[in-house]
């Protein structure tokens, strides 16, 4: 599967900064709907980007499937899961269906036989595995050909050595054809963790910028890890640190210093990917479209 | 003892489950079993967190082998099992608050201090990289001597659509200040010093039976001039409604989560005269695992090195103390409407 070097992120259509309390504000007010969000989607597809990521939310998976309506083939990634945005669709379950009632005692009844095997074993997998299942579907529209676990999942696997969980994700998403990936803010231990428990995937995206910003334990440790690496295709997140390292130097970091494959860069603007694809230009030449594979 | 801390984490809730991942995560502690009255919860946890379950500390005490206990129970459980823990010799880490009245939280800062043991109270914000470096600007003096103090402690929990569900809550798990204010309360005591004398003017406004909006003056000991002001009624405030201002005699720093915004009145070595902002993002993470976004890695890092003899920033039962007093007088001053001293106990 071929995977772009330059991918449009999507923490601004979901009100993740780092910068303050008023950007995170101004964000969750600027993409309030499926029309906000596909509006610069679709100009920063324009402007050249191909390959998108995708939270498990029904808004993004909305806007996704209108820009690929307007411009066919488009690779999508997508982030799974969101627990928050999970109960989000519960709560709206009960407040706006007419069917509430009936749905949630469905998905009750559908959950009882792994709720009770974790209660009687201890067992999360069953549970786990539903949870998984449920979000899938969710951007199963957008027929990814990545899917990512969160950084929270793939943290609390590797520190609590859940083999089984993370298997169970690989699996998964091998069976609706896409290729895994874990994302992660500790990759220096996630990275080791997996090889101890014997698991390999072929794609992970953790955090990449000049100011060391979220490259926990430390900047030195996560690049150590890109070094040795081999065939693993690194995809790098937070590369501008939050929006204060510019586009250039973001990715001249990226791709010559780290010596990583692939970033995804969260936009907010045409301009802002105008800005972006300049520097992907910049450092990469014309073969900034090009992309790497991942298998 | 070995540089490996075996850990009992008593406690399956959130804070409880968050403990024992980073713990598992971090070299220097290992989880030898988790506490949970719940049996269900218990056992899911622990399998989880791949440790033995036991309902009560003190049937974990007679089991397992472990040199220090983290507290993650409600509040008012933690004087009993923190108690029972430094009587058995083990070091302790307390969730905030430490106690649910000061006079509880002193008698086990006694207790600690008599045992021996290291005792920590799990202020985690003292780990954010914001206030870590606004700790080192306040440490080098260039704000001068400091006059003013502004503290802000706004969140979005209970608005003027709560149900009475959500009041129920409210009223179940503890008031404004001890729940949500205790953070940075014990932010200012640790970057200002202690407070002398507190008025404050407390607003009842949604049916909690409580404050839902409390405002302190405040005078530190250092003749400094404070501001507390704390809320849950605040709508918008779901993420990052916590600042702290500290005026000097030559400039003023504001710390928040995302950066640290320094106005100076004249150049100096560090800062220009104006202006001058710090992202977050550009300051050290320094931690060990990061996860949550909260700064529990680096306040199990302090613990482990406290454990190991060394001398880590951090805070102590002292710091758990002087902030349930504080807290325990703003309220005393709201309700009373008069100014109070606050006298720590001696040898505090």
């Amino acid at each position: 599967m071929t995977l772009p070097r330059v991918v449009l992120g999507a923490n601004p259509f979901h009100g993740v900064c780092y910068i303050s309390a008023s950007k995170r504000r101004m964000y969750r007010a600027m993409f309030d709907s499926v029309e906000s969000i596909a509006t610069v989607m679709k100009a920063a597809v324009e402007l050249g980007f191909s390959a998108l990521y995708c939270h498990a939310k029904e808004r993004e998976v909305q806007a996704i499937m209108s820009v690929k309506e307007a411009h066919g083939d488009i690779t999508c990634l997508a982030l799974v899961p969101d627990f928050y945005e999970a109960m989000d669709r519960q709560t709206k379950a009960d407040e706006g269906r007419s069917d509430s009632s009936t749905w949630k005692l469905k998905h009750m009844v559908r959950s009882l036989p792994a709720v009770v095997k974790a209660g009687a074993t201890g067992d999360l997998v069953p549970l786990a595995r539903q949870v998984l299942s449920d979000e899938l579907d969710l951007v199963s529209p957008t027929e990814p050909r990545f899917v990512v676990l969160h950084a929270m999942m793939t943290d609390m696997a590797c520190a609590l050595e859940k083999a089984d969980l993370l298997r169970m994700f690989q699996e998964a998403v091998r069976e609706m054809g896409a290729v895994p990936g874990l994302a992660t803010h500790n990759l220096p231990f996630c990275y080791e963790k997996c090889a101890e428990m014997g698991l390999e995937f072929p794609l992970w995206t953790a955090p990449v910028n000049p100011n060391g910003f979220m490259m926990n334990p430390s900047e030195e440790a996560c690049l150590q890890v890109f070094r040795d690496a081999g065939e693993i295709v690194f995809l790098g997140k937070k590369v501008l640190a939050g929006g204060v390292v510019p586009p250039l130097d973001a990715f001249r970091y990226a791709f010559e210093h780290a010596g990583i494959d692939c970033v995804s860069v969260g936009i907010a603007t045409a301009e802002e990917a105008r800005e972006a694809i300049e520097a992907a230009r910049g450092v990469l030449g014309e073969n900034w479209t090009a992309g790497v594979e991942v298998v | 003892m070995s540089s490996v801390t075996a850990l009992a984490i008593v406690g399956g809730g959130e804070m409880g489950i968050s403990r024992a991942v980073i713990a598992k995560a971090l070299p220097s502690f290992d989880v030898a079993c988790l506490v949970e009255p719940q049996w269900g919860v218990g056992r899911i946890a622990a399998k989880q967190v791949g440790c033995a379950h036991y309902r009560s500390y003190a049937r974990a005490a007679s089991k397992e082998h472990f040199d220090a206990v983290i507290v993650c129970t409600p509040p008012a459980g933690h004087a009993e099992v923190a108690t029972q823990a430094i009587d058995d010799g083990k070091h302790v880490l307390v969730e905030k608050p430490l106690c649910t009245s000061a006079g509880d939280s002193l008698g086990l800062l006694r207790r600690a201090e008599q045992a021996g043991v290291v005792h920590q109270v799990g202020f985690d914000l003292r780990f954010s990289p914001t206030v870590v470096e606004a700790r080192r600007i306040l440490g080098s003096g260039c704000l001068g001597a400091l006059t003013y103090v502004h503290a802000r402690s706004h969140e979005s929990r209970v608005l003027a659509d709560a149900d009475r569900q959500k009041r129920r809550e409210v009223q179940q798990q503890g008031e404004l200040l001890p729940r949500l204010g205790v953070h940075i309360v014990d932010l200012v005591l640790s970057l200002c010093g202690p407070i002398s004398s507190i008025a404050a003017m407390g607003t009842e406004r949604y049916g909690t039976g409580t404050e839902d909006f409390i405002t302190a003056a405040c005078r530190f000991e250092n003749g400094a001039h404070g501001v507390l002001d704390f809320s849950w009624s605040i709508p918008g405030q779901d993420w990052g409604g916590r600042d702290l201002t500290l005026g000097g005699e030559r400039g003023m720093l504001t710390v928040t989560e995302d950066e640290l915004r320094i106005v100076m009145a004249e150049d100096t070595e560090e800062f220009a005269a104006g202006e001058n902002v710090v992202p977050a993002t550009e300051l050290p993470t320094a931690s060990g695992f990061q996860w949550t976004g909260k700064h529990l890695a680096g306040d199990l890092e302090a613990f482990a090195a406290a454990i190991g003899g060394q001398n880590a920033h951090r805070a102590t039962f002292a710091d758990g103390y002087l902030a349930d007093l504080t807290i325990e007088q703003i309220y005393a001053a709201a309700r009373s409407g008069r100014a109070v001293q606050i006298c720590p106990e001696e040898a505090v």
